[in-house]
């Protein structure tokens, strides 16, 4: 197949995917409305799995779910129209701190898990709940 | 007589399918949107254009570097012990035999994390649709794992058809990947890879995990213990265990292999736990700190003794 014509083809067949799964509602941002929210989306992809506690971050972007029998953590976010969900190591939440009185901050740590996103907490208890999961204690 | 008249000129069936496969990705996202089904992951747009993107940039890496691969095996023809021409019957048998040695190439892909470095991208979405087929690897051809079709040119399968037969074993896979279609008719699923048993490959529940690695006939991952059924009661999940938070394709791309050399190249490592990171499944490590698929599987029988035993999911575990 001649490369230009190969060319066109690709380029109007990505173009007119992508249009079509946009105007049909691809790209809809959401948000969680509650924690409840949250974890109904969480328990929609991990069924099995036992849930302690979800805690939502402001804005409702993402949600932390913390699972049951020192089963770790799992990030939710938001990205455009549908979930992401990451469950976390240690490592992930290396950088985990308090920058406020009020808020905490976590930064998964490799860049990958939705790369930058800071979580922002108004809920105090989210520290206490998240700190036996990693080996950093939040003294910063 | 020149070369022409001795080799066909098989087509690039990769290339003449795109019309193809954008018209079913069509034809699926007005479906999907049809069904409305809650549970089904559906369309995303950037995941989307993410898949397409990596579509694109494996077709561009085939045309850059596709020769090496090429060149080794027309280098390795003239050590044929036979000939089997270009017959219907040379065809379909090429066919069946690289489908076999693809199934070899996925399983190790699944196995080996010096494989995986490349493969892990087209798991990378936490959808599963016909776009989700096009998000294919840009850096095959450096794992070096073309020479699994060595064995193929040495007993007299041309070069040429191998890569015609390899064509039409991608064409086959693409229309798996989708939730629209449920359980085909049971003689069909018990010979050929369906888009059930193809949900099962790419989900990360602890039961599906390394299983189903067949191109097009399911028949090996039945002959070589690796085949799990769909089951209701456990929808698949798809994506990674480790999901990854971005839709850019270069990070897609090279996500893994980046990560792979920073664990081997770590400081107080031994020789042999170097090469442990580039070459041990996924999730290995020198201390035992990351999960591996069978302590994930084990962790999870723990969790379920009642699912101790059952496909994909071992029969006991030690505490």
């Amino acid at each position: 197949m001649e490369l230009l014509v190969l060319a066109i083809g690709v380029v109007f067949g990505v173009a007119l995917i992508v249009s079509l799964v946009h105007f049909t509602g691809g790209s809809k941002p959401r948000r969680f409305a509650s924690a409840k929210d949250a974890l109904a989306v969480f328990q929609s992809h991990y069924r099995d799995v036992e849930v302690e506690s979800v805690h939502l971050a402001i804005g409702g972007g993402d949600a932390l779910v913390i699972i049951a029998d020192d089963g770790g953590i799992a990030h939710l976010a938001m990205l455009g129209a549908n979930p992401f969900i990451r469950l976390l190591s240690a490592d992930d939440l290396a950088d985990a701190r308090i920058v406020t009185e009020e808020i905490a901050i976590v930064l998964p740590a490799d860049g990958l898990s939705v790369a930058g996103r800071k979580l922002l907490f108004d809920d105090r208890t989210v520290l206490s709940e998240i700190t036996p999961h990693i080996a950093r204690n939040f003294d910063n | 007589m020149n070369l022409d008249q001795l080799v066909p000129n098989y087509p690039d069936v990769t290339q003449i399918a795109i019309p193809f496969f954008v018209l079913a990705i069509v034809v699926e996202i007005f479906l999907l949107r049809r069904l409305r089904k809650e549970q089904l992951a559906g369309f995303e747009t950037r995941d989307t254009l993410t898949s397409l993107m990596m579509g694109v940039g494996n077709v561009v890496a085939g045309l850059l570097f596709g020769f090496i691969a090429f060149g080794v095996l027309m280098w390795a023809w003239q050590f044929r012990v036979y000939d089997f021409g270009f017959s219907w019957w040379a065809i379909l048998l090429c066919f069946v035999v690289d489908d076999l040695r693809y199934y070899w190439y996925h399983r190790i892909a699944h196995r080996s994390r010096w494989v995986w470095a490349e493969h892990i991208n087209h798991h990378s979405s936490q959808h599963y649709n016909l776009s989700t087929a096009l998000r294919q690897s840009w850096t095959g051809t450096f794992t070096g794992m073309f020479i699994l079709r060595i064995p193929l040119v040495l007993v007299g399968f041309h070069p040429v058809l191998i890569a015609f037969v390899g064509g039409l074993n991608l064409i086959y896979q693409f229309w798996i990947h989708t939730e629209a279609i449920g359980k085909m008719w049971r003689p069909f699923e018990l010979i050929f890879n369906t888009p059930s048993h193809h949900r099962v490959h790419h989900a990360t529940n602890p039961r599906y995990l390394d299983s189903n690695y067949a191109g097009t006939l399911i028949i090996w991952d039945r002959m070589f213990g690796s085949f799990v059924e769909e089951r209701d009661e456990d929808m698949p999940r798809y994506g990674l265990v480790k999901n990854i938070g971005t839709f850019n394709p270069v990070k897609v791309a090279f996500h893994e292999w980046w990560a792979m050399f920073a664990d081997a190249a770590r400081p107080g490592l031994t020789l042999r736990q170097r090469f442990g990171y580039l070459f041990m499944p996924p999730g290995w490590s020198h201390d035992g700190s990351r999960e591996d698929t069978a302590r994930i599987k084990a962790d999870y029988v723990r969790r379920h003794p009642d699912q101790a035993g059952m496909p994909g999911l071992p029969k006991e575990v030690k505490e």
